[in-house]
């Protein structure tokens, strides 16, 4: 039976917008090592195959004004899972980085060092930064074109894997007798002149244990589909229909020989925001109650965003004006394609359109029993629309242990999912060869 | 009397690799040995990085000749320690101010406060083929221009949340409060940014500023901002006009001496341990050679004799050097009170007794 694979989305109170205000959470510590410690570890007492952390470099804001309800985004994610390497043992630490704001020679060096640090369990999701705010936050006058952000993301790919692939298996030789300690005729510098980049030289550290990191990756537009299958080994996806899912699972692995990839490595993990009870009737009143919680500033705000379009002076109980929004001609996400179809056909407010994205960040979403929501899991799996999961708990750290220790067991019982490490390297729980060291190597 | 120990992974002497049991590359053991022995003795702060110019360390050779990213080595360490503070070097020659802000404002979050930045230039042999940007000046007065900016844009990020910027009340789902977090909107010669911020504001207010062996003609550029500076005087005439040149231009900076040390029980011992170290490799830096009580001597008396505000320490051999300052040289500047009996405080900044900034955006 095909095994199950499972991640943890870190945030800073919890994954439902308003989840932080639940009364278990204590606010002042959620920027605090002990809180994503303790994510860590219960994601390694769950088996799970890695903890996930994203990244933004702008501020939430409206009008140069940073919104009061609005919750926080996630911090630093190299440092959050470089601080809990050193409390795990096994999980795996998947950290985002964007290729539109960083230099690859830098970047390669970090991952490096997490990747040794952490002793093979580091991955990197690799993204090129949607919104249009952080330009102004890095001495741009505005956001990179999208097709330009993909090809630089592929050649910063590029890069990164010609340097980790320079220090061959072997160069350092620690020799005391003789004092020599590597063996330079087995560390390649690279001479790298490109159109986004040029590179030439050779970190200064030896080859990541896992090669390099795992490749995950979290675009769903068609660039971002095709830099998927071209580069991805995991897909950090926001599906909340099973049919598009499905679709967008087979769409990827039907580029990926082209690209001269095998399918069969590929996992897709959406995320999915699951709201227990221990009766069906007990997960509805949860979520009614976090949805109440819900400031609906921060609905009309997100959906705003999300759209590109200012719903601030529409009737917040009117519906959602899609009409108005196709006519602005935005380059809508499939994520909002998504919603405004949904809109219409339900008859969707504003209010309500903002209620949904703001709960789950137009993630999916599961709100019931333990055993009902395996039931879920496993039709998704079964029917191929995913590998596994990036949990998003509503808010940490109840959700997640009541996942842990109520929905893991169940996993386990019906052999969907691991009872034990097999391996200890990230690559190894998620069945993933370790690349050659002459695999990333740019043609001189 | 401060006291930082630079980490490395088996020591600052360029054979330290070739007189340890497990002379390979390990990534995180010897680090994670290194600073819990440093707590224990109740050190100010780690310094992670090459503490002398990067081409000089890659001649020391074997690990430590090795480059870890400094920032992922702080972010570990900060699980396995709960006091000592911990300062990264982070070259600023191709950084983004929102960068260099946000990773360690999250860094200071994760550590309660216990973080320094070491913002230096690398130069442009560390930097130019690595980073083939037509826009980075890499060296000259055009690149300390841009170091100046860079901090001064740094430091208005972590200023763009005032203290009572970050709410957080559940009661009333107020996360932040929009009149305490500030856009800061700079537009200068080689950044442009808006702001805030997207993490709060740290702990400490600010990380503290450290800079490590600054050239002359670039004092004065960069007294405003910096709170710590590493340098290596050969001698104590050299120390005390160089802290008096930093006074002059930064009354309240703190001028720190790097020194290399090699230790034994008795004189003969460790002039025995440096000539066998010197023997497979030779060391030209100044440095001290001697027992813990003649150390702790030398120590005291460049103090008292207004030549610094205190030293960095650079083991020639971790596993030797750091334990006997630890429980021998440490315990001694306690009997003369030159060094607190523990941690009295949480932060580097207690640590050092700096004062917290207050944002330049508070009312």
């Amino acid at each position: 039976m095909t095994m199950m694979h499972l991640g943890v989305f870190t945030y800073p109170g919890g994954h439902h917008i308003a989840g932080w205000r639940h009364g278990s959470v204590m606010p002042s510590e959620i920027l605090g090592y002990d809180y994503y410690r303790r994510t860590a570890q219960a994601a390694e007492r769950g088996k799970f195959d890695l903890v996930f952390v994203g990244d933004m470099l702008a501020a939430r804001e409206k009008d140069g004004r940073v919104i009061a309800q609005g919750a926080l985004n996630n911090i630093d994610s190299i440092s959050i899972l470089s601080a809990v390497a050193g409390a795990t043992e096994r999980v795996g630490l998947v950290a985002t980085l964007s290729t539109t704001y960083n230099e690859p020679f830098a970047i390669a060096e970090r991952f490096a060092t997490l990747d040794h640090l952490s002793v093979g369990r580091s991955g990197w999701n690799i993204i090129t930064t949607a919104n249009d705010d952080a330009a102004l936050n890095f001495s741009r006058k505005s956001h990179m074109e999208k097709t330009m952000r993909y090809q630089r993301a592929k050649e910063f790919v590029d890069v990164c894997k010609s340097l980790w692939g320079g220090w061959e298996d072997g160069a350092i030789v620690a020799d005391r007798a003789i004092g020599t300690f590597v063996d330079t005729a087995k560390v390649h510098e690279i001479d790298h002149p490109g159109q986004f980049f040029s590179v030439k030289g050779a970190l200064e550290l030896p080859r990541p244990p896992q090669g390099w990191p795992v490749m995950v990756q979290a675009g769903g537009s068609p660039a971002g589909l095709e830099f998927a299958a071209m580069v991805a080994e995991v897909i950090f996806a926001a599906q909340s229909d099973r049919e598009q899912a499905i679709k967008f699972r087979a769409a990827v692995k039907q580029r990926m020989p082209g690209h001269g990839r095998d399918p069969a490595i590929l996992k897709v993990l959406p995320g999915l925001l699951p709201i227990l009870g221990s009766t069906e009737k007990e997960a509805l009143a949860k979520e009614k109650m976090l949805n109440e919680l819900l400031h609906p500033a921060v609905g009309i705000w997100m959906l705003s965003e999300q759209m590109g379009f200012r719903l601030y002076d529409y009737p917040q109980d009117g519906p959602l004006p899609t009409a108005d929004i196709r006519a602005s001609g935005g380059a809508f996400t499939p994520r909002v394609e998504h919603l405004m179809e949904r809109a219409d056909r339900e008859g969707l407010s504003i209010r309500e359109c903002g209620v949904l994205v703001a709960a789950s960040r137009s993630h999916g979403s599961f709100v019931g029993t333990p055993e009902a929501l395996v039931d879920h899991m496993k039709q998704w799996l079964d029917e191929g629309a995913c590998d596994g999961f990036n949990i998003m708990p509503a808010w940490f750290h109840d959700e997640m242990d009541l996942f842990v220790d109520q929905v893991v067991p169940i996993l386990q019982r019906r052999g969907l999912f691991r009872r034990e490490y097999e391996g200890s390297m990230l690559r190894d729980h998620l069945g993933l060869p370790i690349p050659a060291a002459s695999a990333g190597r740019l043609a001189a | 009397m401060h006291l930082f120990v630079s980490l490395a992974a088996h020591g600052w002497h360029p054979a330290a690799w070739r007189v340890v049991e497990r002379p390979g590359f390990e990534a995180a053991r010897p680090y994670l040995q290194a600073a819990k022995m440093a707590e224990r003795g109740g050190l100010d702060a780690l310094l992670l990085g090459l503490p002398i110019a990067a081409r000089a360390a890659r001649e020391i050779g074997g690990v430590d000749g090795l480059r870890l990213d400094p920032l992922p080595l702080l972010g570990l360490l900060i699980g396995a320690t709960e006091r000592i503070g911990l300062c990264g070097y982070w070259p600023v020659d191709v950084a983004e101010p929102f960068h260099v802000a946000r990773v360690f404002a999250t860094l200071d979050h994760l550590s309660g406060g216990r973080t320094g930045w070491i913002a230096g230039l690398a130069g442009r042999a560390e930097t130019e083929g690595r980073f083939q940007r037509a826009d980075l000046p890499y060296d000259g007065p055009d690149a300390l221009a841009r170091q100046v900016e860079l901090i001064d844009v740094a430091r208005q990020l972590w200023d763009s949340w005032e203290d009572r910027g970050f709410v957080v009340d559940q009661a009333t789902g107020t996360f932040a409060d929009p009149e305490h977090v500030h856009p800061i909107d700079h537009a200068g010669r080689f950044f442009t940014v808006r702001g805030p911020l997207n993490v709060p504001r740290p702990v400490q207010g600010q990380p503290v500023i450290v800079q490590r062996d600054v050239p002359a003609a670039a004092q004065p550029a960069l007294a405003a901002s910096t709170e710590i500076v590493l340098a290596t005087p050969a001698a104590l005439a050299e120390a005390k006009a160089m802290r008096s040149g930093w006074q002059a231009l930064a009354p309240d900076v703190r001028y720190v001496v790097s020194l290399v040390v090699v230790l034994g029980e008795t004189e003969a011992i460790a002039a025995t341990r440096a000539a066998e170290l010197d023997a497979l490799a030779s060391d030209r830096r100044p440095r001290f050679v001697g027992t813990p009580e003649q150390l702790a001597v030398h120590l005291a008396a460049w103090q008292a004799a207004g030549a610094c505000d205190g030293f960095d320490i650079l083991p020639a051999l971790m596993s030797i050097d750091l334990a006997l300052l630890v429980q021998a040289v440490v315990p001694l500047l306690r009997r003369r009170g030159l060094r607190p009996a523990g941690y009295a405080g949480r932060t580097l900044r207690e640590h050092l007794q700096l004062v917290h900034p207050v944002s330049r955006f508070a009312a």
